[in-house]
């Protein structure tokens, strides 16, 4: 059990007192539980937030009526029912839509009313995209192995599509234009400025972490040693 | 998943995991032998050549999200679609230079958290810690999950068992062989990745009519073929910024920039980026074939791995399977190792309040890697979320990192304050925008938040840094690294 004193040196000990001072106490102090306690509990903030978000998407997901079909409206098994839309325009012109199981098909089909095949295939959900603003009658055909249509039904509802305004994006594409027009220029303006400063010196900090020292550059010879030597370990 | 209407079966899946796997092991227990110390560990003894520093930057940016995101953002949004996930490229450009910036403001740094708190202190390092924890595990459980989903598409294997597997035998490796592990594997993936891409790409170019698809683009969808697409313009900054930030602020292309040798930074950077840039427009292409071949997508981020093999047969299937793992691995691994560094230096060492011994060190860097192997297993058994929801969640905090990096690299102006600020609140702002537009506005409106918040600080709040501190070594690391130079010419 460690004292409040003890406690409160040690949150000291933690706190960089001074940007670039590095703390080089030993590290063999005994304060292992209380260290494997923070240690712990930031293992656990991370799972913890990570299980909020990852729950959130779940709750959104089962929310979204256009993801997980409500099995109450399963009227019968013997019907195709079609997971209803919430009538909000989809402004990105993609959307999944999603279907109850028929026993008797083999693959499904999604027809717009002017004939255009949107969906063929085997399972009971379609990822539809790339449309134009409008409204969309839709109808999902159960075909069984011959090809022949077994079951039908339409959105009760027409799927409305109505894309951002050109304001939002022509703001939006403006404003991400300049701030990479800017951070270009930042870098190449600090990588210029960087270039032409004068060489580094290299700097220690001392055991308390409370001056600087600065060392004198090595020799040429062992700079040339320490080179060739990189060269030859180099991994190619 | 019916086994019977997958492409290849779950035998033969079974059979290339288990080769893969024991390939990726035994490589990265040949090349972590070299790893002597911790700083052979951590950053491959900070000499990393040309060659593998290009192939490793090419490969880790080459993830399973550009294998199949790619191809989604095309099917979703169209050839700007296609476009937009390319710029992610621009990213490694920005960086080249700023790379050898890094090397030599910090030549034996390890961690972008230790540049961050030398930088800014504590107030600048913790938003930014939990920034890159967090973007590591979304980007960690995001490609876990590929893994899985890609298993149980192309051959059945159960997403579980898929999962499980991509992510144990990443940890392996990467626990045995640290960095120079990492790096050694990267090399001969991105090799098989570039090889599989192009012979994927070319045999599909070589069967399918690019009329037919234009016809049935502008049939069927004609908004992915439309020059004014609305949410494709929002997303094309978007993610150009979400690229950005990911790879600045990221430890991932950090410890990179610390492993490679003086001056190969900026050169294996830029290369990186001109080598990957047309990676997703091939990619996206297999997106935007998909309605004219008459393939019917339920799952948008299974389309590409769907179309290249129901083209090429099962032929095509193994060699999605093949690069697909590649991607997965390379980029696992790469985050399995520089996120351990993150909690090694960046959490467990200050916690411990000084240096640690070098086989602390390492043993604390291999309990960090099973730990987070561990922790991504058990949120992506969960399977929850598409794949861009998981990793775009990540994009307004890393878009917000941009500027204090930036900023904190080349300007003694910018202070502590500045960085705090412009990180909280372009985080907020960012994910206050995901929820209430979309995900394809959160980090452009983020990163523009933090930049205006940065720049109005910085003026009204000057500092003057003084940039030799971030040069500045602890004696015992000096002498534990000139000790460790020695050892290893002796050794190799």
């Amino acid at each position: 059990m460690q004292s409040a004193e003890e406690f409160s040196r040690r949150r000291r000990c933690f706190r960089p007192s001074t940007v670039g001072k590095i703390r080089t106490q030993d590290s063999s102090n005994g304060a292992r539980p209380f260290q494997i306690i923070v240690l712990a509990r930031v293992y656990a903030s991370i799972v913890f937030l990570a299980f909020s978000f990852l729950t959130r998407c779940a709750a959104s997901e089962v929310a979204d009526p256009t993801i997980h079909l409500d099995a109450t409206l399963e009227r019968s098994r013997h019907e195709l029912v079609i997971e209803p839309l919430d009538g909000s325009p989809y402004r990105e012109g993609y959307l999944t839509l999603r279907w109850s199981d028929h026993p008797r098909t083999s693959r499904y089909r999604v027809v717009g009313s002017n004939g255009t095949i949107y969906y063929e295939g085997p399972n009971a959900e379609a990822f539809l995209s790339g449309l134009k603003d409008g409204e969309y009658r839709l109808a999902v055909e159960g075909l069984d192995s011959d090809g022949s249509v077994v079951v039908r039904s339409s959105l009760e509802e027409g799927l409305i599509v109505e894309h951002w305004s050109s304001t939002l994006v022509l703001t939006l594409l403006g404003t991400g234009g300049l701030v990479v027009s800017v951070l270009a220029i930042l870098i190449v303006w600090g990588t210029r400025l960087s270039s032409i400063s004068p060489p580094a010196t290299s700097v220690a900090l001392c055991d308390d972490g409370s001056s600087t020292e600065e060392l004198s550059p090595p020799s040429t010879s062992q700079a040339e040693l320490t080179n060739a030597d990189r060269d030859k370990e180099s991994l190619q | 998943m019916n086994p019977s209407s997958t492409i290849i079966s779950p035998a033969t899946g079974y059979c290339l995991l288990a080769l893969f796997s024991a390939l990726w092991i035994y490589l990265g227990r040949q090349w972590g032998k070299r790893a002597k110390s911790y700083e052979d560990y951590a950053v491959a003894g900070r000499r990393v050549g040309l060659a593998l520093g290009t192939a490793t930057a090419v490969a880790t940016w080459i993830t399973s999200n550009t294998t199949m995101l790619a191809p989604q953002f095309a099917l979703q949004l169209g050839v700007w679609g296609a476009l937009a996930y390319s710029t992610a490229s621009f990213g490694l450009f920005a960086f080249a230079p700023m790379s050898g910036r890094i090397r030599d403001l910090m030549p034996d740094g390890f961690t972008a958290v230790e540049f961050v708190k030398r930088r800014y202190g504590k107030a600048g390092s913790v938003p930014f810690l939990f920034i890159s924890l967090f973007y590591a595990l979304t980007w960690l459980v995001s490609m876990s999950m590929a893994g899985g989903k890609l298993l149980e598409v192309l051959s059945g294997v159960p997403y579980i068992v898929g999962m499980s597997v991509v992510l144990g035998v990443c940890t392996i490796y990467t626990l045995i062989g640290g960095m120079y592990a990492v790096i050694g594997t990267d090399f001969i993936q991105s090799l098989v990745i570039l090889v599989g891409l192009i012979v994927a790409a070319v045999a599909v170019m070589l069967q399918v009519d690019f009329e037919t698809i234009h016809t049935h683009l502008l049939e069927e969808r004609p908004m992915l073929l439309s020059v004014f697409f609305p949410a494709a313009l929002m997303a094309l900054f978007n993610n150009m910024l979400f690229g950005f930030g990911e790879i600045f602020h990221s430890n991932v292309w950090w410890s990179r920039a610390f492993a490679m040798r003086d001056g190969v930074g900026p050169k294996a950077y830029a290369l990186g980026g001109l080598i990957w840039l047309p990676v997703p427009i091939v990619a996206g292409f297999l997106g935007l074939a998909a309605p004219a071949l008459g393939i019917g997508v339920s799952h948008p981020d299974t389309v590409g791995p769907m179309v290249a093999s129901s083209l090429l047969g099962v032929g095509g299937a193994v060699l999605v399977f093949v690069v697909v793992f590649c991607s997965l691995a390379s980029s696992i691994d790469s985050l399995l190792a520089a996120t351990s560094d993150l909690i090694v230096n960046d959490v467990f060492e200050p916690l411990r309040g000084g240096n640690l011994r070098d086989r602390t060190k390492r043993r604390v860097g291999a309990f960090s890697i099973v730990s987070l192997g561990c922790l991504a297993w058990c949120v992506a058994s969960l399977n929850i979320g598409s794949l861009a929801t998981v990793l775009f969640f990540a994009g307004p905090m890393v878009g917000s990192c941009i500027w204090p990096i930036v900023g904190g690299l080349y300007f003694r102006r910018c202070g502590s304050l500045a960085a705090c600020l412009s990180m909280i609140l372009g985080s907020v702002t960012g994910l206050i925008a995901y929820f209430a537009i979309g995900w394809f506005t959160a980090s452009l409106i983020g990163a523009t938040v933090s930049g205006i918040v940065f720049g109005v600080v910085t003026w009204v709040k000057p500092t003057r840094f003084d940039f030799q501190l971030l040069r500045a070594q602890k004696p015992e690391q000096r002498d534990l690294s000139q000790t460790n130079k020695l050892t290893d010419g002796v050794i190799h």
